[in-house]
């Protein structure tokens, strides 16, 4: 199994093995230039210019856990079911983290396309969103309330039946 | 980090910075694991979100104020749609008009854009209450209350719509869809099939079309008996569900049909359509409490289910009936391949087919089974499923067993722990 450099945008390398690295399909296709350039002899180093070290790091957690045995390049599981479920529970931990990582984790996941993670970025940020009202959702996503008033006028009669109990909604 | 004491420091604390907003194809993806009701919730946050057009949108109003708010958000989110399910839409009663006209002049501005509703491609809607709902109501004003937006100018619009299912009062007002592949329709109100005939000749494109109505406040076939149902020949496959036309016409030889409905109202349908026998392929019978409980006569010549490919004998609700399938071997059941009985009694012999591969029998009481050739049946099955509270064994049952495991084929047979038990 051949070993790659991954460098963040602030110059940390990561040494990974190319299977986790290559479960970002960005970093494949730069490996598969970098291969075609330079053969399969010298040390392959990826610059990532738009992931700092720390989310790098985050992100390479993900990779190595994914391709641990039992899971396949995308990161689907098509092993047991045991398995299956402890990178549930993995991933359910690996999420809990602060609103601004998660931003950034998003933001790479994205970036690097790692479709798996992604997804699972996704759906966290979703939970965040769910059941919460515009200003909570402001609050923790550093949104800025740009409406006009009658931007906002209009909200309010647009969004009711989302915002409000629908019987509580009748009785008026 | 430390709590703070007061509720504006915390705030300031816990508020995120201004960061550059996600792109939109994150935030669809987010919206992906939303119901759409939350995304509106969120929306409000910033004008971005606000404009961010969803592409599958799922709306359920229950009550008329809902209705028109919930028009109103949709109305500025149709032009980017390619999915929209509407449901419990209750907004042109009559004592309602007022609420119908004010939907109607919402949804102008957005219907008269040239570009609304072009990427709609699936469209699911229920006007007017749920089957259990109108029973309800029904019983209690005697009438059926007229419901429904005027679907029509929406419709017009959604030129590239491949699928749809409507429920509604009547199917008045549909226009031609000329690139429909899809439609399910589930019509309250009798008749359905003079305007249906018509207007499926403006459908080129259809390939499924599946009819349905409830049968709850029909009691016998003249309630059912409707005029000519004529099915154009791009339709591969047709499904009419308690709808029984007087006459049912199929221009292509390969179109398929499947029929469901009350034992008697098939059997007097089927006899007014000869030429539809050769292509009826599946069927799934079920029996009212009133009627006589089925049973097979060897001494028949024919039967109702002669040459289906999918049989299928359910139980109606309140129905405890038993049903006597012994009979079964002598019927002409040359092709069939799927077999599923849910009775609360039953007797049945398996007819030894060596089509059989799916065999399903749920006995709510007792299961009396035998195979009339237990190793003919063993080999072809590939799936089956037996669940029952009492089971009466005799030696096929044994020898279907014996040669199961000869084979080395995999079989469970589940005793169902809720149902009363006999001794």
């Amino acid at each position: 199994m051949r070993t790659v450099i991954l460098r963040s945008s602030d110059g940390a390398d990561h040494i990974v093995s190319s299977e986790a690295a290559s479960l970002s399909r960005t970093v494949q296709s730069l490996l598969e230039e970098l291969e075609a350039k330079e053969g399969e002899e010298s040390p392959l180093i990826v610059p990532l210019p738009n992931v700092c070290d720390c989310t790098l790091r985050k992100v390479l957690q993900y990779c190595i856990q994914h391709t641990e045995p039992g899971t396949n390049l995308t990161g689907r599981i098509h092993v047991s079911e045991t398995r299956r479920r402890d990178l549930e529970v993995w991933d359910r931990n690996y999420m809990l983290v602060s609103t601004d990582e998660l931003y950034h984790l998003v933001m790479a996941a994205h970036y690097l396309n790692v479709p798996g993670l992604l997804e699972l970025c996704c759906e966290g940020i979703a939970n965040l969103i769910r059941g919460k009202s515009p200003q909570h959702v402001r609050q923790h996503f550093g949104l800025v309330n740009n409406f006009e008033k009658a931007e906002e006028e209009d909200i309010r009669r647009t969004n009711l039946w989302a915002l409000v109990d629908e019987k509580e909604l009748a009785k008026k | 980090m430390p709590l703070t004491r007061s509720k504006a420091a915390k705030v300031k604390q816990t508020t995120r910075a201004p960061a550059p907003h996600l792109p939109d194809e994150l935030w669809h993806r987010i919206a992906g694991f939303l119901s759409t009701k939350d995304w509106v919730g969120a929306s409000g946050s910033c004008r971005h979100l606000r404009q961010l057009q969803l592409e599958h949108l799922n709306i359920t109003a229950t009550s008329a104020h809902g209705s028109i708010s919930a028009l109103l958000w949709l109305a500025k989110q149709l032009p980017g749609a390619r999915s929209l399910v509407l449901g419990g839409w209750i907004v042109k009663s009559a004592l309602q008009q007022e609420v119908a006209d004010k939907v109607r002049i919402a949804m102008q501005p957005a219907l008269q854009s040239p570009e609304a509703l072009s990427k709609l491609s699936i469209l699911r809607v229920q006007l007017g209450p749920s089957d259990d709902e109108r029973a309800k109501r029904m019983n209690s004003t005697g009438d059926l209350p007229h419901m429904g937006i005027c679907l029509g100018p929406i419709l017009a619009k959604a030129t590239r719509l491949s699928k749809l299912e409507l429920a509604c009062v009547s199917a008045a007002g549909l226009p031609p869809l000329a690139n429909l592949r899809h439609m399910a329709l589930h019509l309250f109100r009798f008749p359905m099939s003079d305007r249906i005939s018509t207007l499926l000749q403006n459908m080129p494109s259809l390939e499924t079309l599946q009819l349905s109505h409830s049968s709850a406040s029909h009691d016998s076939y003249g309630d059912h008996v409707e005029a000519m149902l004529v099915v154009p020949a791009s339709v591969q496959r047709v499904e009419l569900v308690n709808v029984f036309p007087e006459s049912l016409v199929l221009n292509s030889d390969r179109t398929v049909v499947r029929l469901i409905g009350a034992v008697c109202c098939l059997e007097e349908a089927l006899m007014g359509w000869p030429d539809v026998r050769g292509q009826l392929k599946g069927l799934r019978l079920y029996q009212r409490a009133d009627e006589i409980p089925y049973s097979v006569d060897p001494m028949d010549e024919s039967h109702l289910w002669d040459h289906v490919e999918v049989l299928q004998f359910m139980r109606a609700p309140a129905s405890p009936v038993d049903v006597e399938l012994h009979g079964l071997p002598v019927a002409s059941l040359g092709n069939l391949t799927s077999l599923h009985v849910t009775m609360a009694n039953l007797c049945i012999t398996i007819p030894a087919l060596p089509g059989l591969k799916d065999l399903r029998l749920d006995c709510a009481r007792t299961l009396c089974m035998s195979f009339e050739d237990a190793r003919v049946c063993a080999e072809n099955l590939v799936g089956f499923e037996f669940v029952f509270a009492v089971i009466c064994v005799d030696d096929t049952i044994s020898a279907f067993f014996a040669t199961l495991v000869t084979a080395g084929k995999p079989c469970a047979v589940q005793q169902d722990a809720e149902a009363p038990r006999e001794s």
